[in-house]
């Protein structure tokens, strides 16, 4: 008679035992030494998750890892951002228009005082700060946009790779001819198809000028002939001629890697933060991915390539409120961007951010037409400032499934456009 | 007696009461204050916007579509699960050894996460998969416009059905033996016997069913991010899964509005339930 | 003759239903990546059991996926198990009118569909958001509505004598709660707990939004992590071991379990 409510007593303890155990969140160990939690995408290479090792080696302090999955990178973090749940240290987006859906004023520590940002040359005009106020710590080379394409290919069928998009369009049927997709794009990733837009729009956004006009609502995406509707309309034609591999709508970026390197396919529009991606493609020979993958850059009308500062290696501090780990994750800053920087660019093999530092031996062959493509003539993507961009793949999908015209998706995303700009109070809206 | 005693039953119930009312009932209320709210992370603010989440949605071309998938959807599956699990249900009705064995083969579905399942049939339903391959087709069944919500709602329909199947079987055998005895008596053959004495007895079991299958796949967000993610184009974006999106950007009054609205979605499928569960209450 | 066209029948639609899905994830798990894009259902030509399920269980997060599944799964269980048995006794029992609004808005928690959105608000609210113990109670208060309304039909068609009886012998309330009524009450607080276990162990939906941190992730969310970061997601043979390792746990329970488990859903409480 008691043994039962004796083993019910029990239970209920369990059940709250067990509840209660879920809550623990470890305390400060030892003198100083603090656990820091680092949101980092999962695409990061070893070189950088090195890095945090070795702070944590020299420091002394913990840092805990909380792996945000590169596909749906954006809504994931925003996602847990959202909740309010705060990091030490966020990896995240430098673009102006990443930077404000984070409520900077509010959740972010300033950096403006700190000495990496002399060492920069203007990269913090463009990005990583709002209201002249700099919150991101960009270690990492910007992305730069531009078409993966494979010279054998080109070689074959006697081409050189186009410069623009009227030579892209011509180079399909030829290509085609030849027995290879000629564009591979990957809609089962959904991001990966609005590369190719961004990159038409090189031509019109000389100077961050067409952004800006859209940010500060003096034109808008969807004017009569507007160049977004034009970048628009020139990717429906790509798409109506054949030009793009038949399962656009399921394919996976890596699938586009793998068919880029077999020759599969003669072009990918991607950036340079995927070639760990594409040397996983190549089984990892680093041969075959420089004897068969070469970059240009390439815009509506001339070659130019695009360029964002990317999430890789770009790092904010939130407020957290916690003086001891405020500190540690400053610490965290100042490493990154300090003497031990020179060793990551030499492991990494990628260039530089800080003039101070030389680039590295040994580069790849892709990287350097990367690099080269950059040093000739590079634009900023054109939605880096405008904030609720965020539905453009989105969009892009539809109008890949033939539901949107671009005149249509171009409206829509305007909507989208204004919802974020009156949410974010810019100014002129 | 201190059984009867009236005030002493509030603390047997207490527990489960608050903890309803603080993690179901009071989220349900805020929703109801957030679909009508500007609220996003651009800023810190909670404020009155009246309708402007609901219209922002509409002229974004977001909100019908959402409800027409989500609606279609929530339709496929239950059709397609009852069908199966009823017709399962009447083949496996009779409690024998090798029925159990079948039972319990159909059941294993239902132990497998909807995630894994789409990652399942996302496998099988590749272009070159083995359901083409078998079929001597290349067709991508969860990229083409014409395929995918099907699809989507197939998958959804096969991770459930064994257990369906089993509420069906439930039903059945509570049909009094006598009653079809006295119609096979009476010259009923098996159809007849079917449609005249089985079909109005399952009734009960039926509704239960279809309003269960109903009112689950209308909250749909599973299966669809682990095989089209919304795609081909909006073709499988239902409304949790632009809710997920909205969120994702920040703009979680919308958010809120997307959940409002399968709110109202579910109620227009469950009042009727309910009406009918109470009339069986009244009745049994 | 009949009976065998039916049993025909029956394994025929089994082969693409259960069968070859499953073999599907078993033997492709087997095989080293290149195979098992090809997405084949022959066996494989390259063994890589112990690779795939090697570097499933050490960078897929498996291990601890489980143990985080394990420690939300009991705790939700074991609470909706109890307090909705005892609420059940107390909304079988009392005449209070309050207590029957409150029964009413149990009945309600069914339908409607929670608002995950509000949740992690008020969770944030509370100091509750990201962990175990906000998804642990919210998942209860979600849940305990439908194995309530459940018992609470079943302890109505109760006569009250056997209670009236214990008490009479001086047993203390809950003293009958434990040797009368989860007696009485366990054909229906055992369906209610198989589904609802199936239910927590696959949930995603909550997870997505309520768990932060791959400290606190279950094994739905450890999977969607695995498959959807950027070198694995191609990698059928490491989603489907991730996939197969998941579903294991509650299939082995099952197989020890089946009789009872089909026999309660399909005798049990859920009629009609």
């Amino acid at each position: 008679m008691r043994a039962p409510s004796r083993l019910l007593g029990a239970a209920l303890g369990a059940v709250l035992a067990l509840s209660l155990s879920g809550c623990g969140s470890s305390a400060p160990e030892g003198t100083g030494q603090v656990k820091l939690t680092l949101w980092h995408n999962s695409a990061d290479p070893a070189p950088l998750l090195e890095m945090y090792k070795k702070f944590e080696k020299q420091s002394g302090h913990k840092i805990e890892l909380v792996s945000i999955p590169s596909d749906g990178f954006e809504d994931t973090t925003q996602t847990k951002w959202a909740t309010g749940e705060r990091p030490d240290i966020l990896e995240y987006h430098a673009t102006v228009s990443g930077l404000l859906a984070l409520n900077p004023a509010q959740n972010l520590r300033d950096l403006t005082g700190e000495s990496y940002i002399a060492r920069s040359g203007d990269l913090y005009q463009a990005a990583g700060s709002v209201n002249g106020k700099v919150y991101a710590a960009i270690t990492g080379f910007p992305q730069v946009f531009g078409l993966y394409y494979n010279k054998k290919v080109f070689t074959k069928a006697g081409l050189t790779p186009p410069a623009n998009f009227t030579e892209l369009a011509a180079a399909c049927p030829k290509l085609k001819a030849a027995g290879v997709t000629p564009v591979f794009e990957s809609g089962g990733s959904i991001w990966p198809v609005q590369i190719l837009p961004i990159l038409y729009l090189a031509g019109a956004n000389q100077s961050n000028a067409y952004g800006k006009a859209i940010a500060g609502h003096s034109s808008t995406l969807a004017d009569a002939g507007s160049p977004f509707v034009s970048g628009l309309t020139a990717y429906a034609k790509l798409k109506s001629d054949g030009c793009f591999n038949k399962d656009i709508v399921t394919a996976k970026f890596e699938d586009s890697m793998k068919a880029l390197v077999t020759g599969e396919a003669a072009m990918v529009a991607q950036h340079s933060d995927m070639l760990p991606a594409l040397l996983a493609a190549a089984g990892g020979d680093q041969k075959t991915v420089d004897e068969s993958v070469g970059f240009v850059g390439l815009s509506s009308d001339k070659p130019l390539v695009t360029y964002a500062p990317g999430p890789i290696g770009t790092f904010y501090l939130p407020k957290t409120g916690d003086a001891a780990r405020e500190k540690a994750s400053l610490d965290f800053v100042r490493f990154m961007t300090g003497p031990a920087y020179a060793e990551y660019i030499t492991a990494s093999k990628t260039f530089p951010v800080f003039k101070d530092v030389p680039d590295p031996q040994g580069v790849s062959s892709v990287l350097q037409d990367v690099k080269k493509a950059y040093d000739t003539g590079a634009v900023i993507a054109f939605n880096s400032d405008i904030p609720g961009m965020g539905g453009l793949a989105q969009l892009m999908s539809e109008l890949i499934a033939g539901q949107k015209d671009p005149q249509k998706a171009a409206t829509q995303l305007q909507g989208q456009v204004e919802q974020a700009a009156k949410a974010a109070g810019l100014p002129g809206w | 007696m201190v059984m009867r005693n009236r005030a002493a039953w509030l603390p047997w119930a207490l527990p489960a009461i608050v903890l309803v009312m603080v993690f179901f009932v009071a989220p349900f209320l805020l929703n109801v204050r957030f679909a009508f709210s500007s609220w996003t992370s651009f800023r810190a603010e909670i404020t009155w916007n009246g309708l402007e989440n609901f219209s922002t949605l509409i002229d974004q071309d977001l909100l019908a579509n959402a409800v027409t998938v989500t609606v279609v959807y929530a339709i496929l599956c239950m059709a397609i699960q009852n069908t199966v699990s009823l017709s399962l249900a009447l083949a496996l009705q009779r409690t024998s050894r090798i029925n159990t064995i079948f039972r319990s083969a159909f059941f294993l579905p239902t132990l497998i996460s909807p995630l894994a399942a789409g990652y399942i049939w996302r496998g099988l339903l590749a272009p070159d998969g083995a359901v083409n391959s078998f079929l001597g087709l290349e067709w991508a069944w969860l990229g083409e416009p014409a395929t995918a919500l099907v699809v989507v709602a197939f998958i959804d329909a096969w991770k459930w059905s064994g257990l369906i199947t089993l509420v069906y079987i439930a039903g059945l055998n509570s049909i009094p033996k006598s009653l079809l005895e006295s119609a096979t008596v009476d010259g009923a053959g098996p159809w007849t016997r079917f449609r005249r004495v089985v079909f109005p007895m399952l009734a009960p079991a039926l509704t239960f069913n279809v309003a269960v299958t109903l009112v689950g796949a209308l909250s749909a967000y599973d299966v669809i991010a682990a095989t089209t993610g919304g795609g081909p184009g909006d073709h499988t974006r239902a409304l949790n899964v632009v809710m997920r999106q909205q969120w994702g950007q920040g703009f979680f009054g919308s958010a809120s509005a997307l959940g409002f609205t399968v709110t109202l979605l579910v109620i227009a499928t469950a009042v009727p339930l309910v009406w009918w569960l109470r009339r069986r209450e009244v009745t049994g | 003759m009949k009976a065998l066209v039916k049993y025909a029948a029956l394994t025929l639609f089994a082969i693409p239903w259960v069968i070859v899905p499953i073999w599907l994830v078993v033997v492709n798990s087997f095989k080293p990546a290149g195979e098992a894009a090809e997405l084949g259902l022959g066996l494989p030509r390259t063994w890589a059991i112990a690779e795939n399920y090697g570097i499933v269980l050490d960078r897929g997060g498996y291990l601890m996926g489980l143990v985080n599944s394990l420690k939300v799964t009991v705790p939700i269980v074991v609470a909706v198990v109890l307090l909705g048995a005892a609420a059940a006794w107390a909304f079988g029992r009392s005449r209070s009118r309050w207590l029957q609004a409150a029964y009413f808005v149990m009945g309600l928690s069914i339908l409607l569909p929670p608002s995950i959105i509000p949740t992690v608000y008020l969770l944030r609210a509370l100091s509750l958001d990201g962990g175990s113990l906000g998804y642990v109670l919210t998942m209860t208060g979600c849940r305990l509505g439908i194995v309530i309304f459940l018992a609470t039909g079943f302890v109505r068609a109760f006569p009250r004598d056997l209670e009236d009886a214990a008490a009479i012998d001086g047993a203390s309330r809950p003293q009958v709660f434990v040797r009368v009524l989860l007696p009485l009450l366990r054909p229906v607080l055992f369906v209610g707990g198989v589904i609802l276990i199936i239910n927590v162990w696959n949930d995603f939906f909550f997870a997505l939004f309520l768990l932060q941190g791959s400290a606190n992730a279950t094994l739905p969310l450890s999977l969607f992590q695995f498959a959807s970061g950027t070198l694995q997601s191609l990698n059928w043979n490491l989603v489907f071991a991730h996939v197969l390792l998941t579903t294991l746990p509650l299939v082995a329970v099952y197989v020890v379990a089946q009789k009872r488990v089909l026999a309660g859903l399909t005798e049990g409480a859920l009629k009609g």
